[in-house]
């Protein structure tokens, strides 16, 4: 049977070039200034002074999106690297030290999966204070034990193969057959499950912003730009619109990403299709 | 002169408290519509007791009354005293209460129950706005059923204004010898549910002192505090709230009526005085943070047309201002050359250095932060809500606070915040200062107004001198009032029942 293709479409990935074309031209200080306010320019529309209008502050909005680019991309790629790294790191860990230690990290696992990301992110800010690097945190933690079970199920599956079983026979210890045999056959797996999770961490990070509870609040984060304009949409409605779109588009574009990659790993059972 | 403390030194042998209530009567409206619930959104409620208190008094004078009240025109009046008498130079008052005043349980108010209350808070408060007075009060006599006599150890100008926050409570309230929780006042409205952060209800107290109030059935205060007032006023949620400046014109195209509290709040910017870091004891650095400021941007920011810049805790043009201090503000104006002169002066390069500041949630916040950072500083902006803020503040790991201070009932007030043992002393960074401790003690304690003048500008000059703490200028806080709410008048604080207005005067006429 021909392996089923999804229809393909370039807009995903389109999208993300040019955010992150614009996220590096604002890294690069190539915008205007996102944070240079100008009281004269409150709320104002469109002009070609500021192309997308201005914030309550008169700051240029595009300048602040394209930087919110960098900042909510940057900020949720890291959280998903830290969720990989952390929850199939440990997850991998325990299941070749096996016995209680395996039962624990997945008690410990299954404790974190069963709350609401939000409420885990709220709690960690709460606790650690604000900021970039604990925002990645949290969102991290919150997501680890997807990649944990990810980990836990590949390393079962990939354990009882035949190369592994060879491996050990041919004296491999544990460590180097899971790390120079399992692991290159598992990595398929986890990076899909990285790409279905950075639209979720994206999401997360800007409602943990746009609650006031991630980065200071005249960082120009996708969340904090939403809640800042939330107040004035009846006065400027295009500062609101905008923000809320681009955070719409690249979820799902990142979605629609992830979901391929999860269909060309056939992770998820392909319906046959329809002569 | 302005201000209360000696003017009613002065007057106070007088028998003033029949004019406010004579006036009411003569003035009520013919056609009052009784019952219904008002809903108001103003500040929080930190304590359910009233003595504790160190938060707003937006929400407890409509449960709790006191001897005296700051009216309208920033003036104190009798209140649940019905006069009283300053004498010995000001270290001895007499009070003559108002008799058939009844407390929500239905007992009359005696002299005993006000002495009680002195002492609770002479015995078991040791700081909050009260305190400094507290500890120079050397008796507290009954000498009948509503007469008290009170001692100074020496004249205390601000005690008058002071009791207006000293309020009385039936001794049987629950909680009264530790921390009270349900409070049993005088008000026109009795302590109903209480969920702190979320909402406090208050029913009519039917047997109230002056005679036809209340007219409401109900007072219903939400204390969320994050939520768009402009949006809750205009869906109907809630009749009387505070808005911000920005809001003011939507709301009156709307039918609402816009009022503003009768004195200021002062805004200022706060320098860690109690651990400063390296850098930020260095006065050059201070001096080129206070150059950066474009004050005027900062209080039209503010208020619009409304902000007034001032480099003083006290308004321009009131007794306690001062013009020259104004005039020689080197600060008036933002000179970002100079701060950066100053900087490389002090051997500082600001872009190796990160600067805390915590602030409230407050828009206002981020425009100091991004003048600041004007300078080339990086900037670790904490914004939280109050009591975060406060936990934040106390800790005294921090560079900068841009806040606000909300009108005070009396001078002293302002001052009472820069004493080394002041009430709630975080805001302005911890100042301890036996000098500066001096100076407001001489100001308190002096023979008259102009003296007690010259020893709070001395004492304002000495924290100016010491770059303490930064003042920017005033702006009133922005009421809106729904059409259909009748006799609401703001007052000079954010207090809700007062000598001559408030919630009681208050009524709701049907749509």
């Amino acid at each position: 049977m021909a392996r089923q293709t999804v229809k393909q479409s370039a807009w995903p990935w389109a999208l993300l070039a040019v955010l992150a074309a614009t996220g590096l031209a604002a890294a690069l200080g190539l915008t205007q200034d996102p944070y240079a306010q100008d009281f004269m320019a409150r709320n104002q529309g469109p002009s070609p002074a500021h192309w997308l209008g201005t914030d309550q502050f008169g700051r240029d909005l595009m300048s602040r999106l394209m930087a919110g680019a960098w900042l909510t991309l940057s900020v949720a790629a890291g959280a998903t690297l830290m969720a990989l790294l952390g929850g199939a790191g440990v997850a991998l860990a325990a299941c070749m030290i096996g016995g209680w230690v395996r039962a624990a990290v997945f008690t410990v696992f299954d404790l974190l999966r069963t709350l609401p990301p939000i409420l885990v992110g709220l709690a960690i800010m709460t606790a650690l204070g604000a900021g970039t690097v604990t925002v990645i945190f949290a969102i991290g933690l919150t997501f680890a034990p997807l990649f944990a079970y990810i980990a836990s199920a590949a390393y079962d599956r990939e354990r009882l193969a035949g190369y592994a079983m060879a491996a050990r026979l041919m004296g491999g210890s544990t460590l180097s057959v899971a790390w120079r045999h399992m692991l290159p056959n598992i990595a398929g797996a986890l990076i899909t499950q990285a790409a279905i999770v950075m639209p979720r961490a994206v999401t997360t990070e800007s409602v943990l912003s746009f609650l006031g509870v991630g980065v200071a609040p005249d960082t120009p984060t996708w969340g904090r730009i939403i809640a800042a304009a939330s107040e004035y949409a009846e006065e400027a409605p295009l500062s609101l619109a905008v923000p809320v779109l681009t955070l719409a588009c690249t979820t799902l574009a990142l979605s629609l990403i992830g979901h391929r990659l999860r269909r060309a790993e056939r992770l998820d059972p392909v319906p046959e299709a329809t002569p | 002169m302005k201000r209360s403390s000696f003017a009613t030194h002065l007057l106070s042998a007088a028998l003033m408290a029949a004019l406010p209530f004579a006036a009411q009567a003569s003035n009520e409206p013919q056609d009052i519509q009784r019952g219904g619930t008002l809903h108001i959104a103003l500040l929080g409620l930190d304590t359910a007791d009233p003595h504790r208190h160190t938060g707003s008094i937006a929400v407890q004078q409509v449960y709790a009354e006191t001897l005296t009240s700051i009216a309208n025109d920033g003036q104190v009046q009798p209140f649940l005293a019905e006069r009283y008498e300053t004498l010995d130079d000001g270290k001895r008052y007499v009070f003559h209460l108002r008799k058939g005043v009844k407390f929500h349980n239905g007992r009359e108010m005696t002299a005993d129950d006000v002495k009680a209350n002195f002492e609770r808070v002479q015995q078991k408060i040791s700081s909050g706005w009260l305190s400094g007075a507290m500890k120079l009060v050397t008796s507290v006599k009954t000498t009948g059923d509503h007469t008290l006599e009170v001692s100074l150890e020496k004249p205390y100008a601000p005690f008058l204004n002071l009791l207006s926050e000293l309020w009385i409570l039936a001794p049987e309230s629950k909680g009264w010898d530790e921390t009270i929780t349900h409070p049993i006042g005088t008000g026109p409205f009795e302590f109903g549910q209480w969920q702190p952060n979320v909402r406090f209800s208050a029913p009519r107290h039917d047997a109230y002192w002056q005679e036809g109030l209340p007219y409401l059935d109900e007072v219903v205060f939400d204390l969320k505090g994050d939520r768009d007032n402009n949006l809750s006023l205009r869906a109907g949620d809630v009749h009387v709230a505070y808005v911000g400046n920005d809001k003011l014109d939507g709301l009156r195209k709307n039918g609402f009526i816009i009022q503003h509290l009768k004195d200021t709040a002062w805004y200022f910017l706060s320098f860690n005085n109690r651990k400063p870091s390296g850098l930020m004891s260095n006065p050059k650095v201070r001096e080129a943070i206070a150059s950066a400021i474009d004050k005027q941007a900062y209080m039209n920011f503010v208020a619009g047309e409304a902000g007034i810049v001032s480099n003083q805790p006290m308004r321009p043009n009131t007794y306690y201002w001062d013009e020259s201090i104004e005039r020689d503000d080197k600060f008036a104006q933002p000179n970002l050359e100079r701060a950066r002169r100053l900087l490389e002066e002090a051997g500082v390069d600001p872009k190796s250095h990160t600067l805390k500041v915590v602030s409230w949630q407050n828009d206002y916040s981020q425009v100091m932060v991004q003048m600041v950072r004007q300078l080339g500083f990086n900037i670790d902006h904490q914004a939280l809500d109050d009591i975060g803020a406060q936990k934040l503040l106390g800790e005294y790991q921090w560079d900068l606070a841009p806040f606000h201070s909300g009108p005070r009932a009396d001078v002293y007030l302002r001052y009472a915040r820069f004493l080394s043992d002041g009430p709630s002393p975080m805001l302005w960074g911890g100042i301890q200062d036996k000098e500066l401790d001096g100076l407001i003690g001489t100001a308190v304690s002096a023979a008259n107004p102009q003296k007690a003048r010259d020893g709070y500008l001395n004492a304002w000059r000495h924290i100016m001198d010491k770059q303490y703490t930064v003042g920017i200028g005033h702006a009133a806080d922005a009421i809106g009032v729904a059409p259909q709410v009748r006799g609401y008048e703001t007052g000079y604080t954010w207090s809700q029942n007062r000598v001559d207005g408030g919630v009681a005067r208050t009524w709701l006429a049907k749509q």
